[in-house]
């Protein structure tokens, strides 16, 4: 099982959408995070793996009858449209939470997103922590 | 297919109660076969990685399950492999109440529920507790909640971290009152096991073992009484059972990697595979004395599931709170709402209990669920400025919240796949709601600026198996041997007739520790009698 590219590219796009770069920390879409989700997905029972395409396509009509483009297209104040749009839609739900939550899980695991949230990765090999929160 | 192999007992999963019968039973002389589908890590230091997604490396895969109702998320609680869910587990070390041993005695039956007081006391239970605890090295002290008699754990309690104190000052402020978690993560050197390191990714395996993992701690030297023949990467597909359906004879395993199936024979056989899969291998182990299933005479194989219903919440201060540091949960807790004593619309409670460590994603997946976009990054910019707090809620045993099998459809070894059908009770959500709100008061109390708290769901997946003392209602007896058969016994959640509403692990540690004994006893008058 596989995703089209436009598939793929849907995700990468939602990914920016609910994780956009910011001055201090990278957007979805710079990192790996598609290809993580799509890692993931390709184990899912067929049925689900379809459904999940179907969204993608789903929401890929959707920013073209908005914005008249692709989601892959759209710039990042109306790809928060989009965002948003999906996010609150009922009928996206079962689609939407799984993603949501596989998304930020992906993107969090990564070092550039998590340091540039404070958190410092690995420690054991240097020793670990103080219980207040200091290199041991 | 080869010879026949032949054991003093046969025990289906090297998981956390796997672990504990077969380290009983071959420090009691018994010569064991322990079947795991999974691998071994043997070098924790070089296999485990510090990354939050490792955690689904090492946990049970629920993809090919089938799942109705609306409670059922697969949420990654089990484990799967030697050690099972001790690689995963945050290590929360608590017994259950006195009052959690009677729950229908105490609160009555909620409407639509099937509640049953255990077939044992929590008196009974407390000499495994102290074990229980020694041998996984639990940190903490006496506290609030403690019956008089309650041993202080083997280690002293792990400090404090800062945003743990944070919310003792929401505790206090509303009353509450709080202690340092119970943990079966070393505060100091245990046993030859290092002291924790505070590096915050418990569930992705401890690198050091300060985390009580059973594979370290009772498979190695089970494996060195040279009693113990660990087979990995194999899956027991069937029990098989004497021609009058009352002694389970034999197990058959299908090697993952060559297909190769093999036969063994044992006096005893323990199956502690999961709350899923226990029922699944008795129920596809049909024959003409088990038509419906091995002990399933009376329909009662895979019913009155249930889990501790859960929230997340993460409150947002200004203060530097280093949420990244510690072991992951109950370096702080509070007791005190695992009793309904609001007078509120439910029955039993919930308990409350800090999270901390390396869990941005979590974060953002469960209590920031609402968020994307710029809103949710300008939330996790507070990542370490943020308290969070966890309350696991008692969720109710529901007769038709079960696990069946699909004898339709089955797996590449012709085992039937599994049906999990499972449904929040009333009960549940009226908790939840509570609970929702006094995560909410606790950490406003404390300092919070802004709360945010997850929707419900599923952790600690109990019952299918629940002990009792009527075959007609209950699928084993009190030491988790199954109704109708002299010699097969079951271990771990599926146990529980009710579940309390503090993380279940040391409490079926505890009962495995007390269901080996017995067996170990009738090992022993079997062999000196024969």
């Amino acid at each position: 099982m596989n995703f089209t590219q436009q598939q793929y590219l849907v995700i990468r796009a939602l990914a920016e959408g609910i994780f956009p770069q910011l001055p201090d920390s990278p957007g979805a879409s710079e990192l790996p995070v598609a290809e993580m989700f799509i890692t993931i997905a390709q184990a899912w029972e067929p049925q689900v793996f379809q459904a999940t395409a179907n969204a993608l396509d789903i929401i890929n009509d959707i920013s073209l009858s908005f914005f008249g483009l692709p989601i892959a297209q759209l710039d990042a104040y109306s790809l928060a449209v989009i965002t948003d749009v999906v996010a609150n839609n009922p009928d996206l739900k079962p689609f939407w939470a799984p993603f949501r939550m596989l998304i930020a899980l992906n993107y969090y695991a990564l070092p550039p997103a998590y340091e540039a949230v404070g958190l410092p990765g690995p420690s054991i090999d240097n020793g670990g922590f103080t219980p207040d929160g200091y290199p041991a | 297919m080869s010879a026949i192999e032949r054991y003093d007992a046969i025990v289906v999963g090297a998981g956390a109660m796997g672990a504990v019968f077969a380290h009983e039973f071959t420090q009691a002389g018994m010569d064991v076969l322990c079947i795991e589908k999974g691998q071994f890590f043997q070098n924790h230091r070089e296999e485990f990685v510090e990354n939050e997604l490792e955690t689904f490396r090492l946990v049970w895969d629920y993809s090919s399950y089938e799942i109705t109702g609306n409670a059922f998320d697969g949420g990654p609680n089990l484990g799967a492999h030697v050690g099972g869910g001790t690689l995963a587990w945050t290590a929360t070390a608590l017994r259950m109440f006195d009052h959690d041993f009677r729950f229908r005695s105490r609160w009555g039956c909620p409407s639509g529920a099937n509640v049953a007081d255990w077939p044992i006391s929590k008196r009974m239970l407390q000499p495994y507790y102290d074990l229980a605890e020694q041998q996984m090295g639990v940190s903490g002290e006496r506290n609030w909640w403690d019956e008089h008699n309650t041993a202080s754990p083997p280690n002293p309690p792990m400090p404090l971290y800062p945003s743990s104190r944070a919310l003792q000052g929401g505790f206090d402020a509303l009353g509450l009152r709080s202690s340092f978690g119970r943990v079966a993560t070393n505060s100091r050197t245990y046993q030859g096991r290092s002291a924790c390191l505070n590096c915050g990714y418990c569930r992705s395996g401890c690198r050091v073992d300060a985390k009580y993992q059973a594979d370290e701690v009772l498979i190695k030297p089970a494996l060195a009484t040279g009693r113990l023949t660990l087979v990995t990467n194999s899956v027991v597909t069937r029990v098989e059972t004497d021609p009058l359906g009352i002694v389970a004879k034999e197990v058959r395993y299908v090697d993952l990697n060559s297909g190769a199936e093999t036969r063994a024979k044992g006096k005893f056989i323990i199956l502690c595979n999961n709350p899923f899969e226990i029922p699944r291998l008795l129920l596809s182990s049909t024959s003409r004395r088990h038509r419906q299933g091995i002990g399933n005479h009376f329909d009662q194989i895979g019913r009155n599931f249930y889990s501790h219903a859960t929230c997340i919440g993460m409150g947002l201060t200004d203060q530097d709170l280093r949420t990244f540091v510690g072991h992951s949960m109950c370096n702080l807790m509070s007791l005190d709402t695992c009793v309904n004593r609001e007078h509120r619309d439910y029955k039993g409670g919930f308990s409350l209990l800090s999270l901390n460590g390396a869990g941005a994603g979590s974060l953002a997946a469960f209590p920031l669920h609402k968020l994307h976009g710029m809103n949710l990054k300008q939330r996790m910019a507070y990542y370490n400025n943020s308290m969070v707090l966890l309350a696991f809620i008692e969720g109710m045993p529901v007769a038709d919240n079960r696990v069946t099998v699909n004898r339709n459809k089955t797996d590449i070894f012709d085992m039937p796949l599994p049906q999990v059908h499972y449904q929040w009770h009333e009960n549940d959500l009226k908790i939840f709601d509570h609970a929702v709100e006094k995560i909410n008061d606790v950490m406003t109390a404390a300092g919070a600026n802004e709360v945010f708290t997850s929707e419900i769901f599923e952790s600690h997946p109990m019952g299918t198996m629940r002990m009792g003392h009527n075959p007609m209602t209950s699928a084993t007896d009190r030491y988790g041997r199954v109704h109708g058969l002299s010699n097969l016994y079951v271990a771990g959640g599926c146990l529980f007739p009710t579940g309390g509403s503090v993380n279940p692990t040391l409490t079926m540690h505890a009962l495995a520790l007390r269901s080996s004994r017995k067996i170990i006893n009738t090992w022993k008058l079997i062999k000196r009698i024969f």
